[in-house]
C-alpha cells in the first residue's frame, strides 16, 4: 500500500517510520530541505521536497496511485486543502488531516468532514489526544500508561514496579487461588527486555508491567500490585498551552482543587477567562517560592505540558523534590527518554506515539478496532474483531495457535467484558484484547 | 565502525561474485578454449572466502551508519576487482597480477583501458568476463545488491548514495529496494534488447552479448582488438550509438517512459537538451576539422566524427577510427569532452553534464553580480532554484575531481612517462572513458606501462567511478576517529 506523508515534523517523522516497519511504501513530502535530508538518511522513504497541498507536488509524489494521505503539517489549513485536493484531483480513499485548532474541531463532523464539503476521513487532533492520554494517566495513580478498551470498558495500564508488593515470585497460575481472577499480566519489561508471560511466570521487583482488567477492577488491580491509592484532589498543572487548557478543564469539571501555571501573561488572561473554577497563575514554572506559595507539596498530581521538552523535564524533577506524589511529564523527544528514567520520572506521555497509535489503526487492514502503542513501539496492543470466516472463530482459546510474543488478554461481547480462560470459546462478533510484540503483529492478524 | 556488519554484507557480495563466475567457465567450457578449470578456480577462492567471511561475521547486526556505508562501498569495489583480477591471472592471459589487476579495475569500473592485446585470438571465457565485469560495474553491483538482498534495510541507503553516480539521488520508487530493482530490470532489459539487434544486425551471438553488456554499460570493452572498427558496419555502428545514448541518459527516464509513458521530459528537461546540444555541437565540429584537415568525404567524416563523440562523451571508448592521428583541434576536443560525460543518472562515469551546467550557470552568475552589484539572482535548472548547497558541493567536487586528475598525470610523468601520454591517460582513466591519446590512444593500449603507472591508473579508476568523494574520505583521519 502506498501512503503519503505530508509534513516531516516529530509526528511526520513518526508516523512514517511505523509505517516503514509494516512494510508500506512510503512518500514524504515537506518544503523544509533539511527535514527532508533528515527523514532521506533516517528512513527507507521516497521524498519530496515541496509545498505539500500544491497538485503539482502531490502528482509527483504518485498521489493517483496513493492508498492513503495522512496530512500532518503544522497548518492546519495547509492539512485540509491537501486532503481536498488528494481527493477531487486524484481520488485518495482515505484521508487523514492533523487539525489542531479548536474553531475547527468544534464543527459538527457530518456536516462538514464530508466528502461534498472537506472530504476528511479521520481528523486527528494530537493536542486532544494527548490531553486525553494525560487524562487517563491521572485518572489511574502510579500508572505511568492507560489506556481504554471495548468502549471504555477495559483498562490496559502500565506500572513500575518500584516498591514492596505480595504479588513478587507469585506465579500467575496461582493467582486466583491467592487474589481472585480479575487481573490479566499481558507483558512485562525485564531490564528493557519483552517478556510476555506463561502462566508460570511471575512478577519481580524493577519491572515494568502491563495489564488488562475491566475497568471497574482497576483500582483493586492496583491495591493488588500494592499502589497506594488516593483519590485526586489537587491538581498542578504547568504550561496553559491547548493540552494544558483541555486537561485543566476537564479536572476542574471533576472537582479537583486545579491549578495552572503559565508563563505568558496574556495567555494566562486567556486561561482565566475560559476556566471557571481552576486557579491560574502566571510566572515561572522554575520560580520556588511561587511554587512553594501554592504548596506543591501537597499537590496529588502534578503534570508539566509546556511546549519545552526541557521546561517540563526541570519542573518535573522540581515537583519531585518537593515530594510531590505523582508527577507526570510531556516529552516530545523519544531521545530524551532513557535519560531521564533514571532520575526517577517515570510517567512520560510522547505526543507522537499517542498521534502515531491513532494514525496506526487506520493504516492497518482488516478488522482493527482500536491500537496501542507500547515502549516506543516496540510492541501493541490491538482490540480486533473476530470476523466470520476467521479460522479461530468457534475454538476455545487453549487451541488457538498464537504466534510467540503475543497474547489474548480479554474479550468483549454482547454479555460484557471477560477476562480469557483456557477454555473459553471465541466467536465470530467478539472483539479480542491482544497483546503482541511488532515483529509477529502481522501472524496475529493473519489469524483473526 | 560496525566491522561485522560491512564484512559480513562483503562475504555475501563475494560469494555471489564468485557464482557469476561460473557464467565465463561455462562459456569456457562450451566453446573448450581452455581457461575453464582457471575459472572455477577463481570462483572456488571468491566463494570460500566469501563463505568464511559470512560464517564469521553472523548475527550481529546489519546496521550500517553512514560511515560503515562508504567504506563497504570502497570495499566492495576494491575486493571485487581484486578478486575479479583472478581469473586473468589463473587462465595466464595477463602475464602479472599487476596486468590482471589493471584489466578487472578497468572492467568493473566500465573503464575499458585495456593491457591486453591479440583480443581476436583469445579463449572466449576471459573475453566474456571481461564484458561481463563492465556490466556488472556498469549499474553497479552494490544496487544489484540492494535490489537483491532482502536484509538491507535502512542501511541500503547510504550503500546507494556511496555508490549511485550524480548530482541527486532521488529514489524512482518509494522504497530502495523497489527503485533498485527497477533500475536493475531496466538495465538487463535493454542489454538484452542490444543484444538482440547487434544479433539482427549481423555479429555472431558470443559478440552480440558481449557488446550489448559493455555498451549498455557505457564500458567500451570489444572482443576485437580493432573495437567496433572491426565489422566496418554503418548499422552496427548506428545500433553502438543508440546504445551509448541510451547508456547516457538518466534512468529516471528509461524508468518513466517504461513505466509510465511519459515523454515529456525528452522535451523539457534542460540537462538532455543541452546534452544532446553537446553532442551535435561537437559532431558538427569534429566533421568540420575532419573534412578541412584531411579531406574527408562529409559523409564518412559524419560517421566517423559523430560514432567517437558519442563514445567519448558517453565514457564508453568504443573506437572505429584512430582519432590519435586526427587533427589537434579535434582530438583536442575529444579529450575535452571526456571531461563531460553523460547524464547524471546514467551508467557513465566523469563530471555529468549537469555539473557541468551548474558550473557554467555559476560562472555567469558571477559575471552578473559584476555588473549588476545589487541583483538578485538564482541558478536554476529547468526553472528551479539550484540550493547554495548543492552549488558548493558541485564546485568542491569539480575542484577535487581536476586536482586528481593533475596529480595523477604528475604522478605517469615523474615515472618516466611522456607528458601528453600522461596526460590522456589520467584524464581517460579519470573520466572512465579507456582509450586516451599518444600511447595509450585507441591503436595502442596500456600494457607499456610501468607497474607502478598501472597501480596507480587502478586508482585513478576507482575515484572516478566512486566519484571522488567515496575513496578520498576513507583518506582523511577525521573519517576513522571513533
Amino acid at each position: 500500500m502506498k501512503v503519503i506523508v505530508v509534513g516531516a515534523g516529530e509526528v511526520g517523522l513518526n508516523i512514517a517510520r511505523h509505517l516503514v516497519n509494516e512494510d508500506q511504501d512510503v512518500v514524504v513530502i515537506d518544503q523544509d530541505p533539511e527535514s527532508i535530508r533528515y527523514i532521506s538518511d533516517q528512513l527507507d522513504v521516497q521524498t519530496i521536497c515541496g509545498f505539500g497541498s500544491h497538485p503539482d507536488v502531490l502528482e509527483e509524489a504518485g498521489c493517483d496511485s496513493a492508498s492513503m494521505l495522512i496530512a500532518v503539517t503544522n497548518s492546519d489549513e495547509v492539512n485540509m486543502v491537501a486532503c481536498q485536493i488528494a481527493y477531487s484531483l486524484f481520488n485518495v480513499p482515505t484521508k487523514i488531516a492533523r487539525v489542531r485548532d479548536s474553531a475547527y474541531l468544534s464543527i459538527v463532523r457530518h456536516r462538514f468532514y464530508t466528502r461534498e464539503h472537506m472530504p476528511v476521513d479521520v481528523i486527528i487532533s494530537p493536542e486532544q489526544e494527548v490531553a486525553k492520554a494525560v487524562l487517563r494517566t491521572i485518572a489511574v495513580p502510579g500508572a505511568f500508561d492507560a489506556e481504554t478498551f471495548a468502549d471504555e470498558r477495559m483498562h490496559f495500564i502500565g506500572v513500575r514496579m518500584t516498591m514492596e508488593s505480595k504479588v513478587y515470585r507469585v506465579p500467575f497460575v496461582e493467582y486466583p487461588q491467592h487474589f481472585g481472577d480479575y487481573i490479566r499480566i499481558m507483558a512485562i519489561y525485564r531490564k528493557g527486555r519483552l517478556i510476555v508471560p506463561t502462566e508460570y511466570d511471575h512478577i519481580e521487583k524493577d519491572d515494568e508491567v502491563h495489564f488488562l482488567c475491566a475497568t471497574e477492577d482497576t483500582q483493586r488491580c492496583m491495591d493488588l500490585l500494592g499502589f497506594e491509592t488516593k483519590l485526586n484532589r489537587r491538581a498542578l498543572v504547568i504550561g496553559g498551552g491547548n493540552i494544558g487548557l483541555k486537561v485543566a478543564s476537564t479536572l476542574e469539571q471533576s472537582s479537583v482543587n486545579t491549578r495552572v501555571l503559565e508563563r505568558n501573561a496574556e495567555r494566562a488572561h486567556v486561561l482565566a477567562e475560559q476556566l471557571t473554577r481552576a486557579t491560574v497563575l502566571q510566572g515561572d514554572a522554575m520560580d520556588r517560592t511561587l511554587l512553594q506559595q501554592e504548596n506543591i507539596q501537597d499537590m496529588d498530581v502534578v503534570v508539566a505540558l509546556t511546549q519545552d521538552d526541557a521546561t517540563n523535564i526541570l519542573s518535573s524533577l522540581q515537583a519531585q523534590q518537593f515530594n510531590a506524589k505523582n508527577v507526570i511529564t510531556l516529552v516530545n523527544r523519544s531521545s530524551f527518554m532513557p535519560i531521564i528514567q533514571p532520575l526517577g520520572l517515570d510517567k512520560m506521555i510522547s505526543p507522537r506515539e499517542v498521534t502515531a497509535s491513532k494514525i496506526l489503526q487506520y493504516v492497518r487492514r482488516g478488522n482493527i478496532v482500536a491500537l496501542h502503542t507500547v515502549h516506543e513501539g516496540d510492541s501493541e496492543v490491538l482490540e480486533v474483531e473476530v470476523s466470520t470466516h476467521s479460522s479461530i472463530a468457534g475454538t476455545s482459546i487453549q487451541n488457538i495457535k498464537l504466534p510467540e510474543g503475543a497474547m489474548i488478554g480479554g474479550v468483549f461481547n454482547r454479555d460484557g467484558v471477560k477476562m480469557v480462560t483456557k477454555d473459553l470459546v471465541v466467536h465470530a462478533g467478539d472483539r479480542l484484547v491482544i497483546f503482541a510484540s511488532t515483529d509477529v503483529i502481522h501472524q496475529v492478524e493473519g489469524l483473526i | 565502525m560496525s566491522y561485522p556488519a560491512i564484512f559480513f554484507i562483503l562475504g555475501v557480495l563475494l560469494s555471489a561474485y564468485g557464482l557469476f563466475m561460473f557464467v565465463p567457465a561455462l562459456v569456457a567450457l562450451f566453446y573448450g578454449d581452455g581457461d575453464f578449470v582457471g575459472f572455477v578456480e577463481s570462483a572456488l577462492v571468491c566463494i570460500v572466502v566469501g563463505v568464511s567471511l559470512v560464517v564469521l561475521n553472523k548475527g550481529r547486526g546489519l546496521n550500517l551508519t553512514h560511515r560503515d556505508g562508504f567504506l563497504l562501498t570502497l570495499l566492495t569495489w576494491v575486493g571485487l576487482s581484486f578478486f575479479g583480477a583472478l581469473p586473468f591471472y589463473a587462465s595466464g592471459t595477463s602475464q602479472g597480477f599487476v596486468n590482471a589487476l589493471f584489466e578487472s579495475v578497468s572492467g568493473m569500473t566500465t573503464t575499458g583501458a585495456t593491457v591486453f592485446t591479440g583480443l581476436d585470438d583469445m579463449g572466449h571465457g576471459v573475453l566474456f568476463w571481461r564484458s561481463m565485469q563492465q556490466w556488472l560495474g556498469g549499474m553497479g553491483i552494490v544496487v544489484l545488491a540492494i535490489a537483491v538482498m532482502p536484509f538491507l534495510g535502512v542501511g541500503g541507503m547510504q550503500l546507494y548514495k556511496s555508490e549511485m553516480p550524480g548530482v541527486t539521488k532521488d529514489k524512482l520508487q518509494p522504497r530502495l529496494k523497489q527503485t533498485a530493482l527497477a533500475l536493475w530490470s531496466i538495465y538487463f532489459t535493454l542489454t538484452v534488447v542490444w543484444a538482440w539487434l547487434y544479433i539482427i544486425a549481423g555479429m555472431e551471438a558470443f559478440d552480440a552479448i558481449c557488446h550489448a553488456m559493455t555498451t549498455i554499460a557505457t564500458g567500451g570493452l570489444s572482443t576485437h582488438d580493432a573495437s567496433i572498427a572491426y565489422y566496418d558496419s554503418p548499422l552496427i555502428e548506428t545500433i553502438a550509438i543508440a546504445g551509448m545514448f541510451i547508456g547516457g541518459i538518466n534512468f529516471a527516464f528509461h524508468y518513466l517512459v517504461l513505466s509510465k509513458r511519459n515523454f515529456s521530459m525528452f522535451k523539457e528537461d534542460e540537462e538532455f537538451k543541452t546534452w544532446v546540444m553537446f553532442i551535435a555541437l561537437g559532431t558538427a565540429f569534429v566533421s568540420f576539422v575532419l573534412v578541412r584537415g584531411q579531406d574527408m568525404e562529409i559523409i564518412e567524416a559524419f560517421r566517423k566524427s559523430l560514432f567517437q563523440v558519442v563514445s567519448i562523451l558517453t565514457t564508453t571508448g568504443y573506437t572505429t577510427a584512430d582519432y590519435n592521428l586526427w587533427p589537434v583541434a579535434a582530438t583536442i576536443t575529444l579529450l575535452v569532452m571526456m571531461f563531460i560525460g553523460g547524464m547524471t543518472g546514467s551508467t557513465t562515469g566523469s563530471m555529468k553534464m549537469l555539473r557541468v551546467i551548474l558550473i557554467i550557470k555559476q560562472g555567469a552568475r558571477e559575471l552578473y553580480r559584476l555588473v549588476h552589484p545589487h541583483g538578485v539572482s538564482h541558478v536554476k535548472v529547468g526553472n528551479k532554484v539550484v540550493s547554495a548547497e548543492v552549488l558548493h558541493a558541485i564546485w568542491s567536487f569539480a575542484s577535487l575531481f581536476i586536482l586528481c586528475f593533475v596529480l595523477v598525470a604528475l604522478g605517469l610523468t615523474a615515472l618516466g612517462v611522456d607528458l601528453v601520454t600522461s596526460f590522456a591517460a589520467a584524464a581517460a582513466t579519470i573520466t572512465n572513458v579507456g582509450p586516451g591519446l599518444a600511447e595509450v590512444g585507441p591503436a595502442a593500449n596500456y600494457a607499456f606501462l610501468p607497474d607502478m603507472g598501472k597501480l596507480l591508473l587502478c586508482v585513478s579508476m576507482l575515484l572516478g567511478r566512486l566519484e571522488i568523494f567515496t575513496l578520498l574520505i576513507i583518506l582523511t583521519p577525521a573519517f576513522w576517529r571513533q
